[in-house]
């Protein structure tokens, strides 16, 4: 093993870097432990005792790599700012003449803080998760897939070169979608699966070609790297030298670099036009939704953003298109999280919403604010993914919140951590979300790098009204109001066992039906599926009693409180007040990522231009949208589910359809179905991925396909025509080429 | 060229491996025709044990120089010896679950295993000789094998048609291939494929250019059939479908090798022709990925899926092949790097998934819907998994050897500035995913809907064969390097000459 | 090559390449057509014998140079007559195979597998 440090130059011997491996290494051999022994130890042991032997090596390997993440922590934060990142190479993947992608982990603050986070914030999920899944058929199966996705997770994140962040990258998307197929013999959740599958296709080849596009700039242009380093792809190679070597290829590279990383972090971080797979996604378990799906690999996108900030910032096109997309997509789906009925979609709307906030920082050069919020999102999102769940067992697997109201009664713990999430999203002083989203949204105002900076903090004040309003909303009609809705007889006549997609609209549901099933499925095969669909649900009844949930869920519940708490304002060091006050409390957090995340290309100081008074107005502002937004709805929830909700309604029905997105091309493809609707639906609506990817290319390269069928004939005579056809053609290619 | 009427010395070291197959057929055979109608787990165990003989023939004497021999016919070089190897590994493979399935499907012809090794054996040929005419006779000893064993079922009109088909379109395609040889030996006297370079050097006059270029097309030709490329690839389909499945299984994998390594050694040497055929593969390798993607999209039986699929990746190996004839035409590159890498892990998928598919038999009948292959999950758990492993590679997923290998593929095609193909690539890859999903998702998530499933029992050849398979395909992902070093280690070639 | 040039084989030999290659084309009989492929191996083999004698008539007589070149010509087309030889069994094998299944052997009505 080798160590490099950049910033002086000096060689570190401390040794102590070498347990960035075990990181890795520990959730990778839990897996192995769990792929190999599950049945074995379940049999050996009896279901229950085997069962927490399985829970106990599952939560190890991900806590001990938590805690040896705060060993590399505290040590790399003894070392200077400029010299806190190690590199530690273990052996030389691919040796090419022209390539050496060595497989390294880099430890920095950047990618030591998605480890915390990760071992954290999943060690808490694993554990919650032995207490979620104790009933579970396939309960060793989910572990199984539950640590290999941390390996993943981890590899994506401390890998040191692009080609071990892809693994990572692929490997997260296919823990992803085995996870959202968990329960795989319904066949609503294979289609989730496969629709996260299919969509994620897209984004990672933006991303596989931006490594490419990568590769042939960095092997092309030789003369300002090192002599003899052949390592294009690592970041340390990459990265100092962006300056000097992209520029050199003409402003239509230096954009396209940081472009197609960006459709690979649209990709997996679930933003417009690509989201559409994020809320199907909740067809998988609980924890899934809340450790992937929320806290962490959704984030992987942000990650990228700000780990390759460097291309960013060489282009303004590309941080304006970054800044763009998530304001956009915050303002979108925040809208659409009102129009949701079941619980997990609006979280699932809402995470959706947030990572638009990310990606507005990172947009705007607030790198290191985006990463801030990536954090305490972790703590809150998590918290409220797992409260949900906690609340989705108690009601007996009904998701839909107009069965819920007056639950605080029944479970108070939930009750009181969501509470601390709720405030902390609505963005409510002290807790956590506050202090990040002011951050961001101040960014957003005072920005030099992007034209009309206003205009981006407006919507993302808006945004911020709206987060407090939709999630409002659902606590007021999950915990609040006298009346307990479900004892009145249970809205919405499918309700599944926790892996609901209720179709919230139609269309959709028309749409969906149209597109994979048939694909994939014969009619009988697809009645036969519906049969044993129905077989095997158990449903929320008029009389049923929620009760509280076993301690351990209850416990990372609290532990994640007590972080969407006071976790935002620790790491903040209670600035902006702190500095507006006078008082030289230090930004725990900013200082810390400072090198990682720091503006690189521009000058840090003139990219903002703060002044104290719109600041504190700024600060005022958001509180007050936070207030508002509780307060109005608040108001309007306070004597339980209005009528007008009972069946959605009017705007908020069309929310709840994502503004009719899916429907009108649906519509225009299904009813004119000419042939200009459908050029159109295909190509420029990237929206309809949905439509595009799962469905319509099936039928357009369908049709090519069953064209192209019709000349296999299975005449002989005729495929020896087809070959002297061949053969006449090239001959006549080459008589053109000599003759010429 | 020897000096003298004596024969050239011959260095037996080198065609060793060559003639242990070979011989381990003829012992096949004899034990066939010594005890007719008994069991033939003697064929097997033989087959077995000649393969291995040969295999660590072949390691054992791998730091052996390489060396041109018997009359400067064939050249036992790094890429020769890793693909004779591989052609080995493949029979190897196909001969431990053909005993399983061929019990299953009531053909239990002790002729095949000696066929199954004289192919191989043919295919070995081509992978290693430097000679225009023993190319053609490796590819004939290769067909002639597999035209039998494609008709094998004599009781299955299916079968039968296949045989037919076969036997008609490849002898039309070798009398293409033939007649190009016949030019080029008009135009330099030879059919040595080093001449083919070197009379470049001299000044040639009109017809001799228009005899070398026409040769050189008829040649491409008849490779393209053996490999699978459209518009030759017609018969493709049709004999994988109708071909009991073990065969297929070795037919898409060993004579594709084969055909790819005479190929690959004979653009080498023909490339002051680049000109001309790097356009024509060009174009017939994006028709190639295309079609056979398309195509494959709208099938509905297992083996016709995979057939276009090969087809498909016949089209990527051929990107390789472009790329790295335009990098060693501009001396960037010594070695096919990708070409051979691609087709070690494209071997194992194939015969891999082949090999699950063959549990779709049950009774002596086979059946290959898509939706035979529901409720396989339950009955054989592991050869399913190894069947998403296998699609997964198939389709250039991330974690196994089909992706490093469609990415070696990719940064040669861009390194050598074919970016239209590196496109078509792409694209297809995308295409691709979507079908061999359809086969995951039959064979795992489905359950049988209208009839019971109908396999037969896993035996442990064929568990062994999905182990091999699979473990090969992560291997060659995360042990990639020492292959690759392998693959791009400079050698020097000898000439045996006379004293 | 006394009196007749070598374009003139050269000429014959692509015509019967030609026809062999339509009679595959255009024949329902699966021995008709391979015996038009044997029309197209020959072909091949007259082009090499043409070949052989046209390379080598240059060379000094006797000599070793002469003797190969001219060799490799004769050789192909022993080779060629070889494997022709096997390729007659095998096909023939297999189209009697086929008879005995359905009692025609019309290429046309092989195609059960399509598509």
């Amino acid at each position: 093993m080798e160590y490099i440090s950049t910033g002086h130059g000096e060689t570190l011997t401390n040794p102590v870097f070498h347990w960035a491996w075990m990181i890795l290494l520990a959730p990778l051999a839990g897996f192995l432990f769990q792929a190999a022994l599950d049945k074995k130890i379940e049999q050996a042991l009896g279901k229950a005792a085997g069962r927490r032997l399985l829970g106990f090596f599952a939560v190890l390997p991900v806590a001990l790599g938590f805690v040896v993440s705060v060993v590399l922590a505290v040590n790399l934060a003894g070392l200077d700012e400029h010299s806190r990142l190690v590199i530690t190479a273990w052996f030389n993947w691919i040796d090419l003449q022209t390539l050496r992608v060595p497989f390294e982990l880099r430890i920095d603050p950047l990618s030591l803080t998605m480890c915390l986070i990760v071992t954290g914030v999943g060690s808490l999920i694993h554990l919650y998760a032995t207490g979620y899944m104790a009933d579970d058929r396939d309960y060793p199966r989910f572990f199984t897939y539950f640590n290999l996705f941390i390996a993943f997770m981890l590899m994506l994140v401390m890998g040191n070169n692009l080609p071990l962040v892809f693994i990572g990258w692929e490997g997260v998307g296919l823990c992803s979608y085995l996870l959202i197929g968990f329960w795989y013999e319904d066949i609503e959740n294979a289609k989730a699966a496969n629709k996260a599958f299919i969509v994620n296709r897209i984004g990672d080849w933006g991303f596989a070609l931006g490594i490419f596009l990568l590769y042939w700039v960095y092997a092309s242009s030789q003369a300002a790297l090192p002599l003899n380093e052949t390592r294009y792809l690592s970041f340390d190679v990459l990265l100092p030298f962006a300056q000097q070597v992209l520029p050199e290829f003409g402003p239509l590279v230096v954009t396209a670099v940081p472009l197609l990383l960006f459709v690979g972090a649209v990709g997996k971080s679930a933003q417009w036009p690509l989201y559409l797979w994020l809320p199907d996604a909740m067809a998988g378990p609980t924890p899934v939704s809340a450790l992937i799906h929320a806290a962490t690999m959704v984030t992987a996108g942000v990650y990228l953003v700000a780990r390759t900030h460097v291309f960013f910032e060489l282009a303004p096109i590309a941080m304006a298109v970054v800044a763009g997309i998530g304001a956009f997509t915050a303002l979108f789906a925040a809208t659409v999280a009102f129009g949701q009925t079941d619980i997990k979609k609006v979280l699932a709307y809402s995470t959706v919403s947030q990572l638009g906030y990310m990606f507005l920082a990172c947009g705007v050069g607030a790198f290191g604010a985006g990463m801030f919020h990536v954090t305490t999102h972790a703590f809150f999102k998590a918290l409220l993914f797992l409260g949900s769940g906690a609340v989705i067992v108690a009601m007996a697997h009904n998701q839909d919140m107009r069965n819920y109201g007056n639950l605080r009664k029944y479970i108070p713990i939930t009750y009181a951590t969501m509470v601390v999430a709720w405030l902390a999203i609505a963005g409510i002083p002290p807790f956590a979300g506050f202090w990040s989203k002011d951050e961001i949204l101040s960014a957003a105002f005072f920005t030099q790098l992007v034209q009309a900076p206003q205009l981006l903090w407006l919507i993302g004040w808006i945004t911020a009204f709206l987060t407090a309003g939709y999630m409002t909303r659902m606590m007021m009609l999950t915990f609040f109001g006298q009346e307990e809705r479900w004892r009145k007889g249970v809205v919405g006549a499918h309700a599944h066992h926790d892996h609901a997609s209720t179709h919230d609209n139609a269309a959709h549901a028309a749409h969906a039906d149209f597109s994979n099933t048939e694909f994939f499925l014969s009619d009988e095969e697809l009645a036969a599926e519906r049969e044993h669909e129905e077989a095997h649900h158990h449903d929320l009844t008029p009389d049923h009693e929620p009760k509280e949930v076993s301690v351990s869920m209850w416990f990372p519940l609290a532990v994640l409180a007590v972080l969407s708490l006071a976790g935002g304002a620790v790491l903040s060091g209670l600035n902006p007040f702190a500095h507006l006050l006078g008082a030289h409390l230090p930004h725990l957090f900013e200082e810390w990522n400072h090198p990682s995340v720091g503006l690189s290309v521009f000058d840090p100081e003139g990219a903002f231009r703060k002044s104290v008074a719109i600041e504190w107005a700024l600060i005022a502002a958001s509180i007050g949208a936070a207030i508002c937004g509780i307060a109005f709805f608040v108001r309007r929830y306070a004597k339980g589910l209005p009528e007008s909700e009972v069946e959605l309604q009017g705007v908020q029905k069309l929310a709840g359809e994502q503004w009719l997105y899916d429907k009108t091309m649906v519509r225009l493809f299904v009813d004119i179905g000419g042939k200009f609707a459908n050029a159109f639906y295909r190509i420029f609506d990237a929206g309809v991925i949905d439509g595009i990817f799962v469905n319509g290319s099936a039928k357009l390269v369908g049709a090519f396909g069953l064209l192209l069928r019709r000349t296999q004939t299975g005449l002989v005579r005729f495929y020896a025509f087809i070959m002297a056809v061949g053969v006449i053609a090239l001959l006549s290619y080459v008589i053109y080429v000599t003759t010429r | 060229m020897q000096t003298g009427l004596t024969p050239a010395p011959i260095d037996w070291v080198l065609l060793m491996p060559l003639l242990i197959v070979f011989g381990t057929g003829v012992v096949g055979m004899c034990i066939e025709m010594l005890r007719p109608r008994s069991n033939n787990n003697a064929i097997v165990a033989t087959t077995l044990l000649g393969l291995a003989a040969a295999a660590a023939y072949l390691i054992g004497t791998w730091e052996y120089p390489t060396i041109h021999t018997f009359g400067e016919l064939f050249l036992s070089d790094r890429v020769a010896k890793i693909l004779q190897l591989l052609i080995i590994a493949i029979t190897f493979t196909t001969v431990l679950y053909s005993e399983g399935y061929l019990r299953e499907r009531r053909l239990p012809f002790g002729e095949y295993y000696p066929l199954l090794v004289w192919s191989a054996t043919g295919a070995m040929i081509m992978a290693t000789s430097t000679n225009l005419l023993i190319v053609f006779l490796g590819l004939e000893v290769l067909s002639i094998s597999l035209y039998i064993l494609a008709g094998l079922s004599n009781r299955e009109q299916q079968s039968q048609e296949a045989a037919l088909k076969y036997f008609l379109l490849g002898a039309f395609a070798s009398a293409f291939l033939l007649y190009g040889i016949s030019l080029l030996y008009g135009a330099t006297g030879t059919t040595q494929m080093e001449d083919l370079r070197a009379i470049w050097n001299t000044p040639l006059d009109k017809p001799t250019v228009g005899l070398l270029y026409a040769g050189l097309t008829l040649i491409l030709v008849g490779f393209a059939f053996k490999v699978a490329l459209v518009p030759f690839h017609m018969w493709t389909p049709d004999v994988y479908q109708g071909a009991p499945t073990s065969v297929t299984g070795f037919m898409a994998a060993a004579a594709k090798v084969g055909a790819f390594a005479a190929l690959v050694r004979f653009l080498d040497y023909a490339t002051p022709m680049s000109d001309a055929w790097v356009p024509m593969l060009s174009a017939l390798a994006i028709l190639t990925m295309t079609v056979g993607n398309l195509v494959a999209l709208v099938q509905k039986d297992v083996k016709r899926i995979l057939a276009y699929s090969s087809i498909a990746h016949a089209g990527y190996v051929l990107v390789a092949v472009v790329a790295y004839g335009v990098l060693s035409r501009e001396g960037s590159a010594a070695q096919p790097v990708s070409v051979v890498y691609y087709l070690i892990a494209y071997s194992f998928m194939t015969v891999g998934a082949f090999a699950v598919v063959s549990l779709a038999t049950r009774g002596g009948r086979e059946r290959t819907e898509l939706n035979d292959l529901n409720g396989l999950w339950e009955r054989a758990p592991l050869p399913a998994a190894m069947m998403i492993v296998f699609m997964a590679s198939l389709a250039g997923i991330p974690l196994t050897a089909g992706f490093l290998g469609k990415l070696l593929i990719f940064r040669d095609a861009l390194d050598a500035g074919l970016v239209v193909l590196a496109i078509a690539l792409a694209v297809n890859s995308v295409i691709s995913a979507y079908y061999y999903l359809r086969i995951v998702l039959a064979t795992v998530v489905q359950k049988p809907a209208l009839h019971a499933p109908r396999f037969a029992n896993p035996n442990a050849g064929l568990v062994a064969t999905c182990l091999v398979c699979g473990l090969a395909i992560f291997a060659l992902f995360f042990a990639a390097q020492p292959v690759l070093r392998e693959l791009e280690a400079p050698q020097e070639v000898f000439v045996h000459r006379g004293p | 090559m006394e009196g007749i040039p070598l374009y003139a084989y050269l000429l014959l030999s692509a015509l019967l390449f030609a026809i062999g290659t339509v009679g595959v084309l255009i024949k329902r009989n699966p021995i008709i057509i391979f015996m038009c492929i044997e029309l197209m191996l020959n072909a091949a083999n007259l082009s090499f014998l043409a070949f052989a004698k046209y390379h080598s008539a240059p060379l000094a007589a006797g000599s070793l140079e002469q003797w190969q070149v001219h060799m490799t010509g004769q050789m192909a087309v022993v080779f060629v007559m070889a494997v022709a030889a096997a390729e007659v069994a095998v096909g023939l094998g297999i189209i009697m195979a086929i008879f005995r299944l359905r009692h025609d052997v019309d290429i046309d009505e092989m195609s059960t597998m399509r598509g």
